[in-house]
């Protein structure tokens, strides 16, 4: 660390940078302007994302159509913001799903005994068991393509980490001089959790959980790219970039510009993730 | 050692059979009835029993998972209802290809992060460990589905160096094979760094320096193994990353495996082969990570002592 971020003195006190770096500013801007963005598509966009133009498909950026059309002619760029919006839409919820399932069974686990931490426990090595997307795919394939069976996928295949994370925090909590005074005065295990256990795990699920949107949204796209996301002609950047594959040649634009919608939204929010994990790793 | 092994293999087979119940109870997620959905609204009555049977479904719950295990312990996973194949035999068929890729994705991961995070250890801050940054940052913004096509359109469009799909020849896995080791290779390398400024400050390689041991020597014999261990966690870890991504890929370039054969299944709602490919990447993920865990144990003798 740098002499001139000033080393605070109290962990819990001061979880999050006080000097606010680069990263932190570059990545809530651009983050902030995607949120926009994708609230503001309906004013935004020129066309309606689901309009088809037949006679003008496949054609290459040009002043009318700022970044071309696809195959059917429809406006690459409405699609594009209308595809932000589903790609934060799900990362959030899928997200604050797998946060609160996580948050509930982890606290159980590393709080309610050794049978209910062994049960848990033992879920999250299977669900871990399943590498990365695997299970996903499998959950959205029966569950049949939407957007809330993505949903309901990411959700049941993010919370594992979360529990494990909450279970290490709150454990490492628990046999804090604090939280056995509260428990010799006689607090509910209720109050013990929420006061003393979880305060104490805000920061490090605050960082796992902003990487995670970063991670959901990867999820949702490659779902989408496998036909697995919501039906089409709904705009998603998954389907957007399946649907470009085939026309690499003659218009890569197709291709390009939803690859990068979704590299700049990881982008930023990873630099997000990276200032709040550097904030954390310079309080600590 | 021989503890150790036992010790691990023991771990390993609740996770197995936690694994073979949930790819068990995946037809029982299906909305409504999984014989409408796989045969379609308008099949005889006749057809939907002979599935119904065929499947299982006519069974209870408990009765479906112990029969499915059984199976699965003697190789048997059911037919495909699309071709009525074995689903054992069209498993067999693909393996070799994912195994194909993730091995050459692996070789392509490797060749790139022992020597980027090995420079970027030696010179933090210089342009190597710059280099290794950029592509950690190029990793997480272009997963496999934008690099895949990306790859295509530079070394199989305009530069008309490598096949755009399939798998014919040695030179068809190389685009396959970039572009699911180059993500891997960021973290890889990145790991590998860590490890290795931690290691080249042990005692152990003070001293070899002292005795006037070669640098490269140093590096080989004393830093490298140091860092070995560490880096193999990661390793490990990402081989799951890789078949996940093998099927992504698979699905890009036409490869003709494992994962391919799951996006075709789940298209056609052939749940029996969607089963199959699930159980099969998954068993092979799980032993994969024991495989990593007792390579470690070998490398490393304090590991043993832990069990």
């Amino acid at each position: 660390m740098t002499p001139e971020t000033a080393p605070a003195t109290n962990a819990t006190a001061r979880p999050y940078p006080r000097r606010r770096s680069w990263r932190l500013v570059a990545g809530a801007c651009a983050l902030l302007a995607l949120v926009a963005t994708a609230l503001l598509a309906p004013v935004l966009a020129p066309y309606d994302p689901l309009r088809q133009d037949l006679a003008h498909h496949l054609e290459p950026p040009s002043r009318l159509h700022p970044l071309g059309t696809d195959r059917l002619g429809r406006d690459v760029l409405s699609r594009l913001l209308f595809g932000a919006r589903l790609s934060l839409v799900v990362g959030a919820a899928a997200v604050t799903g797998a946060l609160a399932l996580g948050l509930l069974l982890g606290t159980v686990a590393g709080y309610g005994g050794r049978t209910s931490d062994e049960l848990v426990m033992r879920v999250t090595d299977v669900l871990l068991a399943f590498p990365g997307i695997l299970l996903a795919i499998a959950l959205a394939a029966v569950l049949g393509p939407s957007a809330r069976n993505v949903v309901i996928a990411l959700t049941v295949m993010g919370w594992p980490a979360y529990a494990r994370l909450t279970r290490a925090e709150v454990r490492a909590a628990a046999t804090r001089e604090s939280t056995r005074a509260a428990e010799a005065l006689g607090a509910t295990p209720l109050r013990v959790a929420l006061r003393h256990l979880l305060p104490s795990a805000r920061p490090a699920l605050v960082v796992q959980a902003t990487f995670g949107v970063a991670g959901a949204i990867v999820a949702e796209a490659s779902l989408s790219f496998l036909g697995l996301g919501p039906p089409p002609p709904t705009p998603s950047w998954g389907a957007m970039l399946a649907e470009g594959r085939s026309f690499l040649l003659v218009a890569p634009h197709l291709v390009i510009a939803p690859a990068a919608a979704l590299g700049v939204t990881v982008l930023a929010i990873q630099l997000l993730g990276d200032a709040l994990r550097a904030g954390r790793s310079s309080a600590a | 050692m021989l503890r150790y092994l036992t010790f691990r293999l023991a771990l390993a087979i609740p996770t197995l059979a936690g694994v073979l119940i949930l790819v068990a109870l995946l037809l029982h997620l299906v909305p409504g009835d999984p014989i409408d959905v796989m045969l379609g609204e308008g099949a005889s009555g006749a057809d939907r029993e002979q599935l119904r049977v065929a499947a299982g479904l006519d069974r209870p719950p408990w009765r479906q998972l112990v029969d499915f295990s059984l199976g699965v312990a003697q190789g048997d996973l059911g037919r495909s209802i699309v071709g009525g194949q074995p689903v054992g035999e069209l498993l067999r068929e693909r393996y070799p290809a994912t195994l194909e890729l993730a091995g050459a994705a692996l070789l392509v991961a490797v060749a790139i992060a022992l020597p980027l995070g090995a420079l970027a250890a030696l010179r933090p801050g210089a342009l190597a460990d710059r280099l290794s940054l950029g592509l950690a940052a190029v990793q997480t913004a272009l997963p496999t589905f934008c690099l895949g096509p990306l790859l295509v359109l530079a070394f199989a469009v305009e530069l008309p160096w490598f096949p755009v799909a399939g798998r014919r020849g040695p030179s068809s896995v190389v685009l396959p094979a970039l572009t699911l080791g180059l993500g891997m290779s960021a973290v890889l390398a990145r790991q590998l760094r860590t490890a290795l400024i931690a290691a080249l400050k042990l005692d152990c390689v003070r001293t070899a320096r002292a005795k006037g041991v070669a640098p490269g020597r140093v590096f080989l014999r004393h830093a490298l193994p140091n860092a070995a261990t560490a880096t193999l966690t990661v390793l490990g870890l990402q081989l799951g990353g890789l078949l996940a991504g093998a099927i992504v890929t698979e699905t890009i370039f036409s490869w003709p495996g494992l994962g391919r054969l799951l996006i075709q299944a789940i298209g056609a709602r052939d749940y029996p082969l969607v089963q199959g490919c699930v159980l099969a990447v998954a068993v092979t993920y799980v032993l994969v990570n024991l495989a990593t865990d007792l390579l470690q144990a070998a490398i490393d003798p304090r590991l043993r002592e832990r069990a």
